[in-house]
């Protein structure tokens, strides 16, 4: 007969009761909706960074676009104007009406 | 709030990217665009308008060559004389009568177009003339 090892008989009558947090449940409750949260930032990044490129690729194409248009409108006036005005035309010793 | 920067960041170089490569790779009309075409275009001229506003140039041409030749003979004599005071005012009286003339003019093209375009039209090309009230006649006093 084996001699009982009283630390096995220690482990046999141990029991662990461990006493409630107060608001455990709310706590868990919080971490698991920040983790939620967390998530619905990271899909929103997502959306936001292509939607963001691409209203940034359209408006810097459109603002090029409309200051190419601006610069040829005024060199076309400064030209028709030069071609009408007799001040500038003898100035600039040409006349093309 | 690093995400946003982040965010940010791509946003204005990619804005900027495409300003850059659209003003590098877009070719700009052509300078040398007929000038008809382009008031057609510009303001959106209907046919009849355009025919009216043709008119109208091809009717201001010889008073425009008129005020040339003025100008020019003007000139030639203050070179021979270039202390006569007189000539000097000449030159200033005949260069402002043709200013008012070439702004007269505009207005009247200013006039056949729609109102909205018109007034688009002389505020473009109106501080474009050159114009001789705010300067005095030289050294005379």
């Amino acid at each position: 007969m084996m001699p009982i090892d009283p630390l096995t008989t220690l482990l046999r009558r141990w029991s662990h009761d461990p006493a409630i947090t107060p608001g455990f449940s709310a706590g868990v409750w919080a971490r698991i909706d920040a983790a939620r949260r967390d998530q619905r930032i990271v899909i929103a990044f997502r959306w936001a960074l292509p939607l963001a490129a691409s209203v940034a690729l359209l408006l810097g194409m459109g603002a090029a676009r409309a200051e190419v248009k601006r610069d040829h409108t005024e060199l076309m006036a400064a030209y028709y104007v030069r071609t009408i005005d007799p001040v500038q035309i003898t100035g600039h010793a040409e006349h093309h009406p | 709030m690093k995400r946003c920067a982040l965010l940010l960041v791509v946003v204005l170089a990619i804005g900027a990217a495409s300003y850059a490569l659209t003003r590098l790779l877009w070719p700009a009309p052509a300078p040398s665009e007929d000038q008809m075409a382009w008031l057609k275009r510009e303001f959106a001229l209907s046919p009849t308008q355009a025919t009216a506003i043709e008119k109208l140039q091809y009717d201001y041409m010889p008073v425009c060559s008129d005020h040339c030749a003025q100008i020019v003979d003007a000139r030639e004599r203050l070179a021979a004389k270039p202390d006569d005071p007189q000539l000097r005012a000449d030159i200033l009286r005949l260069e402002r009568v043709c200013s008012d003339a070439t702004l007269q003019h505009v207005r009247e093209i200013a006039a056949l177009m729609d109102s909205d375009q018109g007034r688009r039209f002389l505020k473009l090309v109106e501080p474009k003339i050159s114009r001789h009230g705010h300067q005095g006649p030289f050294d005379l006093k």
